[in-house]
């Protein structure tokens, strides 16, 4: 047992808000024992400097299992656990340490180290309960077994909850095991009957929740995805209303804050010249206006990935860089501090120049990688770090197996992705091109289904565009000109474009040229418009008797000036001669032939025409 | 090389710069295997057939051998005078 006001002073002391622990856990009071709560406080902020907000939420630290906190944190420091993952789930750290070391050799060896970043939680949970989870279901992928494990449900409930989910073909994720099986059933009717996706979110609620938030959201014109069921009802009722009051659209991220919270970000965002949109809401009003003044002083952009982190990481982040003297890359702050300095020293120690790519691995990821490129032979940058070393084998092996090069673009999927798009390509009969594989399967199953819809032939540029871009400039040109000329070369241009340039083909009374002629288009009005007016200058036709354009309207740049250079020439030289008789040109033609017969022999060429 | 992108995006959009940037590698090759094929103005052919040149690299040579055997030896003169002719590799 603690006194209140003893627990409060030696929270004070180690800069904890003693308050907030026994509001979030008033047990504290009644089980916390005086000297084990400064021990464990000593260790985590006085020599781990852990963040004091993640001791707020994990009161049982200070109370359960203290003996184990020390050798379990070292335990997993030592083996690569990463601090940041460690310190947002300080419990794990109470477990017994026996129990923590079987969980961490049976995870790391059956799933991989990646889960235990991912979902460190798990390390609370014993080896046993997992198995038993995994024998009851052929699970397609690890994740969702990890995620049953470490929910509060019972094997009963869990079985019973992966029956539903069969029956119901919902996708087992660890978001149904927030709810007991009758919840789910429940819960499933709903989104059927209100034609809403089973994402993980809507397990967040109940369903009497749930048909209140999809009530509100058709109220207020918002689109029902995942991130409204964060909120309760009249949560969300207040967040869209400070939304309406600032003028802006509620989406996203905005749905973890509150209305009030929302109203002093916006005030802030204003106050600062920030734009209040995306991530800025992560954080609440204080934090963003000490982190954006912060970044101000530092040269940092305020935005985006920045605020995904508090302001003493960002500031240790800024440090390192400082240290290191090299550009704070908005990518860094995806990382840990710590982090941070492992990547670089990474860097400088495989001499890899510190570009933002980088920061999308772990230091440790990092060296994998650069080891699986120096094997296969890539070079390790760009879109490479998109992917982990067992990512980047199964891409090499792909592009093996199906004949492709290992190209950047392709890293921006997995080896999984990459067959599916393949496979489409086979399907559809597309031959691949880079671009496909920086979209995402649905833009290419979308487009596809465009091309078919519109009677296309369905070639790589097509993928150039996005799905919706290309609509825009097919509806375009069917709407103003007609399907005759919905064909690839025309409506593969952007819509900018295609409007200048088709209002303007027409009213030459050129637009049917453009059927069977559409590489006028590679060239912009203006460009169209100059070597129109050359070719009209030279006397010849802008059509060809085959029907086609002008093929100087296709030639290259150099070609072309050179042509007008020798137009230009000529036009100056007609000027000269032009009110010369006909009979002393035809005499100075013969002298001028002589002359240079002479210095062509002499290996001299003059056009002075001096003897 | 000295590309024209505000060129590139007035005529494929802005999305145009992502495509490139992420495809350079694609680019790069195929850009030399033109130069090696012995085309002078590559700077504008890429601009102006900038879909061609994002097939993958050895696609793109048996692509171009294949035109090169349809158009004959004097290849070079006859898509640099009317670079319409790079369509037919789509």
């Amino acid at each position: 047992m603690i006194d209140e006001e003893r627990l409060i002073q030696i929270c004070r002391e180690h800069n904890i808000d003693g308050n907030k622990l026994i509001q979030a856990n008033p047990n504290i009071l009644e089980y916390g024992i005086e000297e084990n709560i400064i021990y464990v406080l000593d260790f985590l902020r006085g020599e781990l400097n852990v963040d004091g907000r993640n001791i707020e939420k994990c009161v049982s630290i200070l109370c359960m299992g203290t003996g184990n906190i020390r050798q379990n944190y070292e335990y997993l420091t030592g083996k690569g656990i990463n601090e940041e993952n460690i310190e947002s789930c300080l419990h794990v750290l109470t477990a017994d340490p026996e129990q923590l070391k079987r969980t961490y050799e049976y995870i790391s060896a059956n799933y991989g180290k990646e889960y235990l970043n991912r979902l460190t939680t798990i390390l609370n949970v014993d080896v046993e309960r997992i198995q038993e989870i995994e024998r009851m279901h052929q699970w397609p992928d690890k994740l969702p077994i990890i995620q049953a494990a470490i929910s509060q449900r019972s094997m009963e409930e869990i079985q019973e909850i992966i029956g539903i989910c069969k029956e119901n073909n919902v996708e087992i994720t660890g978001a149904v095991f927030h709810r007991i099986g009758k919840e789910i059933k429940q819960i499933i009717q709903i989104c059927k009957d209100n034609n809403i996706p089973l994402t993980g979110a809507v397990f967040l609620r109940t369903g009497q929740e749930i048909e209140q938030i999809i009530e509100i959201c058709k109220r207020n014109d918002i689109k029902i995805t995942g991130a409204v069921f964060h909120r309760t009802g009249e949560e969300l009722e207040k967040v869209i209303e400070a939304c309406q009051r600032h003028g802006i659209k509620p989406e996203g991220v905005m749905f973890t804050r509150t209305g009030e919270e929302i109203d002093q970000i916006v005030e802030i965002c204003h106050k600062q010249n920030v734009e209040p949109t995306g991530t800025v809401f992560s954080r609440s009003g204080e934090e963003l206006e000490q982190i954006i003044e912060l970044c101000r002083r530092n040269n940092v952009d305020p935005k985006g990935n920045v605020f995904l982190k508090n302001i003493e990481e960002i500031e240790r982040i800024i440090e390192t860089c400082k240290r290191h003297n090299i550009e704070p890359f908005a990518t860094m702050f995806i990382q840990s501090s710590k982090e941070v300095e492992r990547i670089i020293d990474v860097c400088k120690k495989n001499n890899l120049p510190i570009t933002g790519s980088v920061f999308q691995r772990t230091g440790e990821e990092l060296e994998k990688v650069l080891d699986v490129c120096k094997r296969h032979n890539l070079e390790p940058s760009g879109s490479v770090f998109l992917r982990t070393a067992e990512e980047i084998e199964d891409i090499v092996k792909v592009c093996r197996e199906h004949n492709i090069e290992p190209a950047k673009s392709l890293f921006h999927r997995t080896g999984k992705e990459i067959v599916q798009v393949l496979e489409l390509c086979k399907k559809h009969n597309i031959e691949p091109t880079g671009t496909m594989f920086i979209r995402n399967i649905k833009e290419i199953e979308a487009t596809i289904e465009i091309c078919k819809k519109n009677n296309l032939t369905i070639v790589g540029s097509m993928f150039l565009r996005s799905p919706a871009n290309l609509t825009a400039a097919i509806d375009y040109v069917r709407g103003e000109f007609g399907s005759d000329y919905v064909l690839p070369l025309i409506v593969g241009k952007d819509i900018g474009t295609l409007k200048k340039a088709l209002p303007y083909l027409r009213e030459k009374g050129l637009l049917e040229v453009l059927k069977g002629s559409a590489s006028i288009l590679k060239n912009s009005l203006e460009e169209i418009q100059a070597r129109e007016q050359f070719i009209v200058q030279s006397g010849e036709e802008l059509v060809t008797p085959e029907g086609k354009f002008n093929p100087i309207f296709g030639m290259d740049k150099k070609r072309y000036r050179q042509r007008v250079e020798r137009m230009r020439q000529a036009s100056e030289l007609t000027s000269v001669i032009q009110d010369v008789p006909l009979a002393e040109a035809v005499e100075a033609s013969k002298v001028l032939e002589e002359i240079t017969h002479e210095h062509t022999n002499e290996g001299v060429t003059r056009n002075d025409g001096e003897n | 090389m000295n590309i024209n992108f505000e060129n590139l995006k007035e005529i494929y959009g802005d999305e145009i710069l992502d495509v490139i940037n992420e495809n350079i590698d694609i680019i790069e090759a195929n850009v030399k295997t033109m130069q090696e094929l012995g085309f002078d103005d590559v700077e504008d052919l890429l601009e102006k057939n900038i879909d061609s040149f994002l097939f993958f690299p050895n696609n793109f040579k048996n692509k171009m051998e294949e035109l090169i055997k349809e158009v004959g030896p004097n290849y070079v003169d006859v898509i640099e005078n009317d670079m319409s002719y790079m369509d037919k590799i789509l």
